[in-house]
């Protein structure tokens, strides 16, 4: 898939203590409007298949409107939104969504139950408005993919966050990787797992997705610590991204999460799947190091998850 | 000369930060003031430049090869100036790299350095661990020094500026969500307390191994004390294993880039730290937040000794602590030394009338000071109010560009005799 990713907005009305972009540490905009209408029309009839929208949070942006009738005017096919919903939870708010083009969202839910979510976003009664929102929007008839980042707060929920979002009808489910940049950075200590705590509870949750039919995605994860699972890590499929990110425009965002985000180590020379594999965040190696990671050697499908045999080509 | 200058800035130090950010808080005035500044930096310091001056890294391994990086620094850039950050710890380099400063002297370019100790003041040898003593080849006749302040006393003389961070307004709901991202509750208090790569050096003292390893634990038994509600948020290079002695309100982060850092700083409630020299003490006191300096001023080879100097009977704790770290050597830096060395830039310096001092093994003293600097609302605020005094007596100085570009009270041009 070829899209446009942009970043519309450093505000936002949540304050998840693991933003990957600090929002809750800005008091004031940065991003300038018109540069965002700019890279639009300069890549517009391109081939490109959606534009994503994210932030901070943009549907507190109060241009999104008049930006999405933008999109549509410049021809391309359809918006994707990054949100947590809490906006969504007005139905007339969400049908202008939809109308003006947006098909798909992308939906952060970090808890099954207020006190995981809301203590996490730092919002009272945001997860009752962020079901709420994905209701909306999935009566609309837009496809819904929510977001979990892994957390030491959810870690032992998360089975019953996929079950919660699987309950509502969602299309997609992704669980990503806490990736420790923004505010990540201060809640490493308390909110980053290790990924031995991760592995089994990430198994459970993608054995409850794949038996309710829904897709099940994984992101930020190197492949050795779920490698079972691996077949289901977001970056399998090919996505060409352009990004523009507070004026800086990244042509190969794949690319440079992989190349300048992330990581490999002494453990990732001799394994089988380096080149597939995204690495691991460095700011994950500077407080954990290297000692849970070890080459994928034997790449046939017998190391796989018994649901991932099933399913692996 | 024409208004518009290239500096070159050397940031060679390759233990700390410090000197850096003195070199990049006059380079990043140079450019507001439309010069161009070009930065060739020891890696270590690669978390400062990221998104910041144009530079050029070069590893631990590659220091033999310094010279081939700074001609080619010098045939690309062709600097008026080189600007040393700083003078201390390039000299170092120089010397612990076997380098000759004749590399830099035949050049032809002038050479300012930003002296963080007024070399010209101090003694040398200077006082490192329990006895030994290192003498650092300083370039007197190489360099124009400029002096910053703080840690410097603010005075007028040539080459004096100002060399204070930006102060950090954090909002109350931004403040709020860093505390809590860290784990710090809304009635709790968080003390910060920062190392360098040189705090954790492996050293050829063994008594400066014994006080790098245990002052840390002293550090949390001081804050254990002040009770359940207060978290030490350690930043630095390595965690120390402290967790369990604070039950879980030791976080440790490690070094942040700089944005991030600063508003860390501005969250806290109290900087604690054991070195005089800190950077970090600037911006804790641009930033409102109160700052307890520890330093030691007792010599002592035994237990007995080590009782006989301080001013009340030691705890359980102290004693033993006292035992582990034995012999104990005054420092103004831990784990280095440096007591008598800094000494007379201390003296009469108004810089210690902003923040508090206190000696390490008076139990007392530390335990009052920071319970009162957390709780006491008039202790913080007598504090911040000797405080403002000194911050304006800082402002009033000549910026760093102004001394270097030849302003009020600074080199108009820089004279031919002190570089060749």
């Amino acid at each position: 898939m070829k899209f446009l990713s942009i970043h519309i907005t450093d505000l936002c009305n949540s304050s998840c203590r693991f933003c990957v972009v600090a929002s809750p540490l800005y008091v004031s905009n940065s991003v300038d409007y018109e540069s965002i209408l700019r890279f639009l029309a300069a890549n517009a009839g391109q081939g490109f298949e959606a534009v994503n929208l994210h932030g901070g949070e943009p549907t507190v942006h109060p241009m999104l409107l008049d930006l999405l009738q933008k999109i549509k005017d410049l021809g391309y096919p359809e918006v994707h939104l990054q949100t947590n919903a809490i906006r969504l939870a007005d139905p007339l708010f969400s049908a202008n969504l939809v109308s003006l083009g947006t098909k798909k969202f992308i939906v952060s839910l970090h808890g099954d139950q207020p006190e995981i979510h809301d203590s996490q976003t730092g919002t009272d009664g945001g997860l009752k408005r962020t079901l709420e929102g994905i209701r909306n929007v999935k009566r609309l008839g837009a496809h819904v993919r929510t977001n979990t980042v892994i957390t030491r707060q959810n870690l032992q929920r998360l089975t019953d966050i996929c079950r919660l979002a699987c309950e509502l009808g969602v299309d997609h489910i992704n669980l990503s990787n806490l990736h420790p940049v923004g505010s990540a950075l201060y809640a490493r200590d308390i909110a980053m797992p290790d990924f031995n705590e991760v592995q089994q509870q990430v198994y459970r949750a993608v054995d409850l997705v794949v038996n309710s039919d829904r897709v099940i995605t994984l992101e930020g994860f190197p492949y050795c610590v779920i490698r079972d699972c691996r077949q289901y890590q977001l970056n399998n499929e090919h996505r060409e991204i352009r990004m523009l990110m507070r004026g800086q425009v990244i042509n190969d965002y794949e690319r440079f999460m992989s190349d300048v985000m992330r990581v490999f180590g002494e453990p990732c020379q001799h394994c089988r799947l380096k080149a597939q594999c995204g690495g691991v965040y460095p700011q994950y190696i500077e407080y954990n190091g290297w000692k849970e990671f070890a080459p994928i050697l034997d790449t046939s499908s017998s190391d796989l998850h018994p649901l991932a045999q099933a399913g692996a080509d | 000369m024409s208004d518009q200058k290239k500096h070159l800035m050397l940031a060679l130090s390759r233990q700390g930060f410090g000197e850096a950010i003195l070199g990049l808080r006059v380079a990043s005035e140079l450019k507001k003031r439309g010069d161009d500044v070009h930065v060739l930096a020891h890696d270590s310091n690669a978390l400062l430049l990221r998104n910041g001056l144009p530079h050029l890294l070069f590893a631990s391994h590659a220091c033999a090869f310094f010279k081939l990086y700074l001609d080619m620094c010098i045939a690309e850039f062709k600097p008026d100036f080189i600007l040393l950050a700083d003078y201390f710890t390039t000299s170092l380099f120089f010397e612990q790299a076997k380098l000759s400063p004749a590399m830099l002297k035949d050049l032809d370019i002038p050479i300012v350095a930003i002296d963080t100790w007024n070399s010209s003041r101090l003694p040398r040898p200077i006082d490192v661990f329990t006895n030994t003593q290192r003498p650092v080849a300083l370039w007197e006749d190489r360099v124009v020094p400029i002096y910053p302040v703080p840690f410097l006393a603010p005075e007028e003389a040539a080459g004096v500026y100002q060399s204070l961070p930006e102060p950090v307004l954090l909002g109350r709901k931004s403040r709020q969500h860093l505390r809590s991202s860290l784990g710090v509750g809304e009635q709790e208090k968080a003390v910060l307390f920062c190392t360098a790569e040189w705090q954790h050096g492996n050293y050829e003292s063994v008594e400066a191994i014994r006080i790098a390893r245990w002052l840390p634990a002293l550090v949390a038994d001081y804050v254990r004390r002040l009770g359940r509600d207060v978290h030490l948020i350690h930043v630095g290079p390595q965690a120390y294993d402290l967790k369990e002695m604070l039950q879980g309100k030791y976080h440790w982060l490690p070094p942040l880039p700089p944005t991030r850092f600063d508003a860390l700083v501005a969250s806290m409630d109290l900087l604690f730290s054991a070195n005089i020299s800190a950077t970090t003490i600037a911006k804790a006191m641009v930033s409102q937040v109160p700052v307890l300096v520890l330093h030691n001023s007792v010599s002592a080879q035994t237990l007995e000794e080590a009782i006989a100097a301080i001013p009340a009977s030691p705890s359980h704790f102290m004693k033993q602590w006292m035992e582990n770290t034995l012999p104990i050597f005054p420092f103004a830096l831990w784990p280095l030394g440096y007591h008598k060395f800094l000494a007379p830039l201390l003296e009469r310096n108004p810089y210690l009338d902003a923040l508090d001092l206190a000696e390490v093994l008076d139990e007392s003293l530390v335990q009052g000071r920071l319970s009162a600097l957390l709780f006491d609302t008039a202790a913080r605020e007598e504090q911040i109010h000797r405080r403002a005094a000194y911050l304006s007596a800082v402002r009033s100085l000549p910026n760093g560009p102004d001394v270097i570009n030849g302003k009020p009270g600074a080199y108009n041009e820089i004279p031919e005799h002190s570089y060749h």
